[in-house]
């Protein structure tokens, strides 16, 4: 933001100025009209001049005739006023020559009362000395000047209140403009100063209105709204930039209360996922200790009756029972256990010896694996209740001719444990009932974990990461694979 | 905004500098106008080194006309500035006031017009003694001892005159003579007559049959050739010395259907004389130079004043304006 000048020296400044300007023009408009009051004046000055000179003369004659009469000191005195008020107008006349018909009559008056003034004073001085012929030639003299120069006053008046009259109208003609420049004077004036303060209103109150807008926009909650750069005073440069900050500080504060409600938002679901998890595997961990009615006493019981069908040389009796003994060993340990794929495969073989034994040749079972799928880790009892159940669901009501096949394989950065069977297929109901994985409260139904504890458990060991797909259809079977992720592995 | 903010500030600071200046013009001026001149301290007019008093006539004749014409024409070389009073013709004691009023006032000089028979000499005296110049202007040169004296020749103006009448009607002339007022004595004694009365005589047959010498009216003229037409019907021709008495004579022709039958020979060229000149109302018209008597009257006064003689008694010459000119 650009800083200038502080808010109170620009207001003060500006003020000034139009202060300055409005009176500057009223106090020149003021003093023309008293030059122009004043220049009136000049017209009657000379006027004025003339009739002085006049009055002069004819006091100072008057006198003169007195004291000349009477020899009075008072008439003396009177003359000698009159002549110094002769002599000090007289000197304001222009004594050059110039070419000027009214100066060269008032030189001439001047020259005139001059000859007065000797004329007289040499009669006075006559007077005084007693010769009587020389100061009555001088009396008859200056009597005489006082004539002509009254011719010439007269003149002179004539002359002036004709010029006077050509002078007023050249006075009176401008008059008209000198009041129009008086106007467009006083009008420029108040037009510069209004331009000035609207500007610098504008500037100031534009800043004000910015911030306003900016205030607004935060209370509708829009904190995104950046103040624009503003150039104006420090005191509004310093509210502009502490705006913004405080724009900036609440957005980051909020941004922060977001970003830590939506962390504690995710680590809420992330326990409440857990302590599920948790509770889902010790609910199968129960399901499975329920199941595990004492183990050893079968395991034993198991081995003991093998042992018996050696002795009585009962072969196959006692290869069931080996095989019983170890499959059972298998199944009724713990469900949330890790094993490797060919623990499960090996266990699915037992199975299958097993169910021969119960089906005969009523169906067929394939059994294949990978070479580097059989080391991944995967949940216990995966396999197995997947063929449980296609023998049990899927061959229901078949008498003969259906097929097993389980498969372990790698792909695409998975490993796929797949039953497939070619049983009766199940319709769309049951497919949409079996996405539902439950609350794993499920009963486990004819002899085995159902196929909604294997996708729990399957989601569950691999973080959520491992998925079972089914894909059946009626009368088209059923295949279900396992899809467990090779960088984690199943655990 | 800013922009626009700041060019109408230019634009009203300009215009608000304008107004003042025009203002302070105009203000400026109108004091000027009232100030005028005579007071100390507003020396306006222009300076001249002398001040030359200037006493004429107010009369409509054009030679004062000219006169004054020549004088102002000449004033600024010579350094003058001239103060101008004119009396009335029948006022003459105006010009005799105004010329004590110059002695007395200290002007540098007084110019003068002084007719054939006004007495002057004590005019040179009185100025002399109070240290003034004095030059006298005229038509013919009064008598006396005359210090400075511009004017035309008289008799001359008459012989020419004379002799343009005989040049056009031979002995056949029969003139009336109109001669201008102000004179003294008999008409016969009049420079003007005698000059024509000179031209006459070398045509026989060719006689002046009247003389009269005009008043001062500004009709005189017209009454007098109305006199000198209706006791002498034969006249053929008139002779005037001045432009007023010509215009009155061509007036009285006019009147009279006479154009054609009357010549005239008139003197100077106003511009209603050359109009008649033109219509051939009047034959021949001439012209004294009074405009040149006004110019040599000055520089005679601006010679004296820088010390050097006066030149006493300078005649001008004149010219002759036809009809053909006119035209």
């Amino acid at each position: 933001m650009k800083r200038s000048s502080s808010l109170r020296a620009r207001m003060t400044a500006v003020t000034v100025f139009m202060l300055a300007v409005v009176g500057a023009a009223t106090l020149y408009t003021g003093f023309a009209t008293g030059e122009l009051s004043r220049s009136l004046g000049l017209l009657f000055r000379r006027n004025q001049l003339i009739e002085d000179i006049r009055a002069g003369l004819d006091g100072a004659s008057s006198a003169l005739s007195g004291y000349l009469s009477s020899r009075s000191e008072d008439y003396l005195a009177s003359y000698r006023r009159n002549a110094a008020i002769l002599v000090d107008r007289t000197s304001h006349i222009e004594r050059r020559v110039h070419r000027d018909e009214i100066m060269l009559l008032q030189r001439q008056l001047a020259g005139l009362v001059g000859r007065f003034l000797l004329d007289a004073d040499a009669a006075v001085a006559a007077k005084a000395s007693g010769h009587i012929a020389t100061f009555a030639a001088g009396y008859e003299s200056a009597v005489r000047t006082v004539e002509l120069s009254q011719a010439v006053i007269e003149r002179i008046e004539r002359r002036n209140l004709s010029a006077s009259i050509v002078a007023y109208s050249g006075f009176e003609s401008r008059i008209g403009s000198i009041v129009a420049t008086n106007a467009v004077l006083a009008l420029a004036a108040a037009l510069l100063a209004f331009t000035v303060y609207v500007h610098y209103v504008w500037g100031m109150t534009g800043t004000l209105s910015t911030l306003a807008d900016s205030a607004r926009a935060i209370a509708r909650g829009d904190y995104g709204r950046e103040l624009p750069r503003i150039e104006a005073a420090e005191e509004l440069v310093t509210m502009a930039e502490a705006f913004e900050e405080m724009r900036r500080s609440v957005r980051s504060s909020f941004d922060e209360l977001k970003s830590k409600a939506e962390m504690e938002r995710r680590l809420i679901e992330e326990d409440l996922r857990l302590v599920d998890m948790d509770r889902k595997l010790k609910d199968a961990e129960l399901l499975a200790l329920q199941a595990q009615i004492n183990p050893h006493f079968l395991y034993n019981t198991l081995n003991a009756g093998m042992q018996l069908a050696l002795v009585e040389r009962a072969k196959s009796t006692g290869e069931f029972m080996e095989k019983l003994g170890l499959f059972i060993r298998y199944a009724l340990r713990s469900p949330s256990r890790s094993v490797v794929v060919a623990d499960e495969i090996a266990c699915v073989e037992r199975y299958v010896w097993l169910l021969r034994l119960r089906f005969g040749e009523r169906f067929a079972f394939v059994i294949r694996s990978e070479a580097d799928a059989l080391a991944v880790k995967t949940p216990a009892l995966v396999l197995q209740p997947l063929v449980e159940n296609a023998v049990t669901h899927g061959f229901k009501g078949l008498e003969r001719g259906g097929e097993v096949r389980v498969s372990a394989r790698v792909e695409g950065g998975e490993v796929l444990l797949a039953v497939e069977d070619t049983g009766t297929g199940m319709d769309e109901a049951t497919l949409a009932g079996l996405e539902d994985e439950g609350d794993g409260t499920e009963s486990i139904g004819e002899g085995g974990i159902g196929l909604r504890n294997v996708m729990r458990r399957v989601r569950l060991a691999s973080g959520g990461k491992g998925r079972v797909v089914i894909d059946s259809a009626s009368g088209r079977g059923t295949t279900v694979c396992v899809h467990l992720p090779l960088a984690d592995g199943a655990s | 905004m800013k922009k626009t903010a700041w060019i109408l500030a230019a634009f009203f600071g300009l215009v608000l500098l304008g107004a003042v200046a025009l203002n302070a013009d105009l203000v400026s001026r109108s004091r000027a106008a009232l100030a005028g001149a005579g007071i100390s301290g507003f020396p306006e007019a222009d300076a001249a080194r002398l001040h030359l008093l200037v006493v004429l006539p107010d009369s409509d004749d054009g030679y004062f006309t000219g006169l004054l014409e020549g004088i102002e024409a000449a004033a600024p070389e010579a350094g003058v500035a001239i103060q101008v009073e004119r009396y009335p013709p029948s006022s003459p004691e105006e010009s005799r006031r105004w010329f004590e009023i110059g002695l007395r006032s200290g002007v540098d000089g007084i110019l003068m017009y002084a007719a054939r028979s006004d007495d002057i000499q004590p005019y040179f005296d009185f100025a002399e003694a109070a240290g003034v110049v004095f030059v006298a202007v005229g038509k013919e040169a009064p008598g006396g001892v005359i210090t400075c004296f511009v004017g035309s020749a008289p008799l001359f103006h008459g012989f020419e005159g004379g002799r343009i009448i005989t040049g056009l009607l031979a002995q056949r002339a029969r003139i009336g003579i109109i001669l201008p007022s102000g004179g003294s004595g008999s008409p016969e004694d009049d420079s003007l007559y005698k000059g024509v009365a000179a031209a006459v005589a070398t045509y026989r047959g060719a006689e002046i049959v009247a003389t009269l010498r005009t008043g001062a009216g500004p009709f005189a003229a017209e009454e007098a050739a109305a006199v000198i037409l209706g006791s002498h019907p034969e006249i053929n021709a008139f002779f005037c010395a001045t432009s007023r008495d010509t215009l009155g004579a061509a007036q009285v022709v006019v009147d009279r259907g006479l154009e054609g039958k009357v010549a005239i020979v008139g003197a100077d060229e106003t511009p209603e004389l050359l109009r008649h000149l033109a219509n051939g109302v009047v034959a021949a018209s001439i012209v004294r130079d009074s405009r040149a008597i006004g110019v040599e009257a000055v520089r005679a006064f601006a010679s004296i004043e820088a010390g050097r003689p006066p030149p006493g008694v300078i005649e001008l010459d004149f010219t002759v304006r036809l009809r053909e000119a006119a035209e």
